[in-house]
């Protein structure tokens, strides 16, 4: 599979790109968001990783909840904290597959994350440029560093892979019958 | 003070609320917020061409030109009068408009483009002296080119048999409807007869916000005193920040119901460091909150049982009830079953919530939100700053301003209201970095 890190911030490019440990822990992330698809939740993981290790996973878990906010960012974070202390972030990257949303990503300024790379961008509530960016934004807390394009291609099949499916809890469920698997994903503009 | 009434009253959530009441009775009002659109007021100008023409051909060339426009770059020029006389027109194009009615007496003018014609005498100029003509406002300049416009004025005008060409000029106008009458007038004057239909292209449609503005002031002031106990509650116990929440749900006709209460516990099994810096961000008042509800919801689900509290299992996420002033209300058995999320629900906060907890507001699907105490410099909600020369707020200038109660792109909007004291407190914790 062909991919690169497309850096938000091209003076990181150099430092981030051809780096198989990313691709690694994003290759955990999506792992993590195979197993939310197959438990019927919108496909996004991810993991924490701190010193080259993987201190927490979440993927997605807001259907099983019944709560729109356990996104797998929360998910991890709330692993994480039954070990270690918040302070833990300021020296740990995290690896999503989906940019994060607004929320999250003004968790995880405030949790003071050193680092954030996703895999696709999300154009509905993406807070790391996607439709704001808090990451970067003027603001109290230290900003954090956002690269988005690794494994992007995986990132947006799972998702398709999901709203392909029929959502059997919607008040009428939509036929999608008719529905195809589409595979192509344009570049990056 | 940390005095939140005693656990007997269960089930008499109205006992509950006067409880706290007397031991403090703040006494406010609530105001609209505005959304970022509304305080920028950003007007969006686009050029128009506004042709003169013939009063009895006004209806075949309006017609001419709108099918010639439909299909073509659409450009919403509702709130603008198509067909304007000599006398509504504003000051700034009525001088022009004397040179256009000598024009159009035969005599020499000079044209936008500089050049000079001689153009014969009009028809227009034959009713009685009183040339019986209208300002036809056709479309954007960036819709059809002049030329194009010209001929199909051309094709229509009944002058144009004597070879007049119909006088079209560029003026600006603006693109966004008016926000009120004001700046409908404003706009009259300014660019071009305006009409206001109402409605608000920048926010909430007034009405809207009135109805339910006085749906809720009644007994807004008492979720408020519910919430600052909530966050006392919390800090009491050195769990978190004196910040609370409520949760309301109105959709009974019994009138509101509490639903859960929420205290901020960031420092719950956290150690606080020296600089106390953020603590467990998911441990906010709005997040513990909803989570709150989640559980309760949960719990409907699962059996009609009350959710259970396993306070012994460390869960960072601090959604289960702290006190015995958040677990008094937690269970009670409130929420009806199959309801999605926090919808419908209303939220009573003592003070403007982070950009993690409007978003997550957002996320929960929440139709009215109410906070307390501005946090220019955390908050999410608000559009403007208050008191821009306050030494606060000077070096965050370059913060933008969120307002995302009503943000366009996003896929959720609700109602926001600021709850602002008579007497306000002495602590004040506006000038502060806190999130809440």
């Amino acid at each position: 599979m062909d991919f690169e890190i497309k850096p938000l911030d091209p003076e990181r490019a150099a430092s981030t790109s051809h780096d198989s440990t990313h691709r690694q822990h994003m290759r955990a992330a999506l792992e993590m968001a195979e197993q939310a698809l197959a438990s019927d939740e919108v496909p996004v993981g991810c993991v924490f990783v701190h010193n080259g290790e993987i201190i927490g996973k979440g993927m997605n878990d807001t259907n099983r909840s019944l709560n729109g906010t356990r996104h797998a960012e929360f998910m991890a974070i709330n692993s994480i904290l039954r070990k270690h202390q918040p302070s833990i972030f300021s020296e740990s990257d995290l690896y999503v597959t989906v940019e994060p949303c607004i929320m999250c990503a003004s968790a995880l300024r405030q949790f003071g994350i050193r680092a954030v790379y996703f895999g696709c961008s999300n154009d509905r509530f993406g807070g790391t440029g996607g439709v704001l960016s808090i990451h970067s934004d003027t603001g109290v807390d230290k900003p954090f560093p956002a690269y988005g394009g690794l494994f992007r291609e995986e990132a947006i099949m799972l998702l398709r892979r999901f709203y392909v499916q029929e959502n059997e809890k919607a008040p009428e469920p939509k036929s999608k019958k008719d529905r195809q698997l589409k595979t192509e994903v344009p570049p990056l503009p | 003070m940390g005095s939140w009434p005693n656990t007997q009253c269960q089930h008499q959530p109205d006992r509950l609320t006067d409880g706290l009441l007397e031991s403090s009775t703040p006494s406010g009002c609530l105001i609209p917020l505005h959304t970022k659109a509304e305080v920028q007021n950003n007007v969006q100008i686009i050029q128009t061409y506004v042709a003169t023409i013939h009063a009895k051909s006004a209806n075949t060339v309006l017609k001419i030109v709108d099918d010639a426009c439909r299909g073509l770059e659409s450009i919403n020029l509702n709130h603008l009068r198509r067909l304007v006389k000599p006398e509504y027109l504003p000051v700034y194009l009525q001088k022009d408009e004397n040179k256009e009615q000598s024009r159009i007496l035969g005599r020499i003018a000079v044209d936008s483009a500089g050049s000079t014609d001689v153009e014969v005498a009009s028809p227009l100029a034959e009713c009685n002296g009183q040339p019986s003509i209208l300002h036809f406002l056709a479309c954007a300049t960036s819709v059809i080119s002049r030329e194009n416009l010209q001929s199909l004025l051309s094709s229509a005008l009944p002058c144009s048999v004597n070879g007049l060409r119909p006088c079209i000029r560029v003026i600006k106008v603006p693109s966004t409807p008016p926000a009120s009458h004001d700046q409908a007038e404003q706009f009259s004057q300014q660019y071009w007869p305006t009409v206001y239909k109402g409605g608000n292209p920048f926010g909430p449609h007034p009405s809207i916000f009135a109805h339910a503005t006085e749906e809720i002031q009644h007994d807004a002031k008492d979720h408020m005193v519910l919430a600052m106990h909530a966050g006392l509650a919390t800090s009491f116990e050195a769990k978190g920040e004196p910040i609370g929440a409520v949760i309301v749900d109105r959709s009974c006709s019994k009138g509101p119901i509490i639903v859960v209460v929420a205290g901020d516990a960031r420092w719950n099994n956290v150690t606080k460091p020296q600089d106390r810096k953020s603590g467990n961000v998911m441990a906010h008042a709005v997040m513990r909150a909803i989570g709150m509800v989640a559980k309760k919801r949960l719990s409907l689900t699962n059996a009609s049982q009350a959710p259970e509290m396993n306070g012994e299992q460390l869960n960072s996420f601090n959604d289960e009830p702290l006190n015995p002033l958040e677990s008094d209300i937690y269970t009670r058995d409130v929420l009806a079953p199959g309801g999605y999320l926090c919808l419908d629900l209303e939220l009573y906060l003592t003070h403007e919530p982070c950009l993690m907890c409007s978003m997550a507001i957002l996320h929960s699907r929440f139709g009215r939100v109410v906070f307390g105490q501005r946090l220019p410099r955390t908050g999410g909600l608000t559009a403007n700053i208050v008191g821009n020369h306050d030494s606060s707020t000077e070096n965050l200038s370059s913060r933008p301003s969120y307002s995302l109660w009503w943000y366009p792109k996003l896929n959720w909007k609700l109602l926001a209201w600021e709850w602002v004291e008579r007497d306000p407190p002495q602590a004040s914790l506006s000038e502060q970095d806190i999130q809440a």
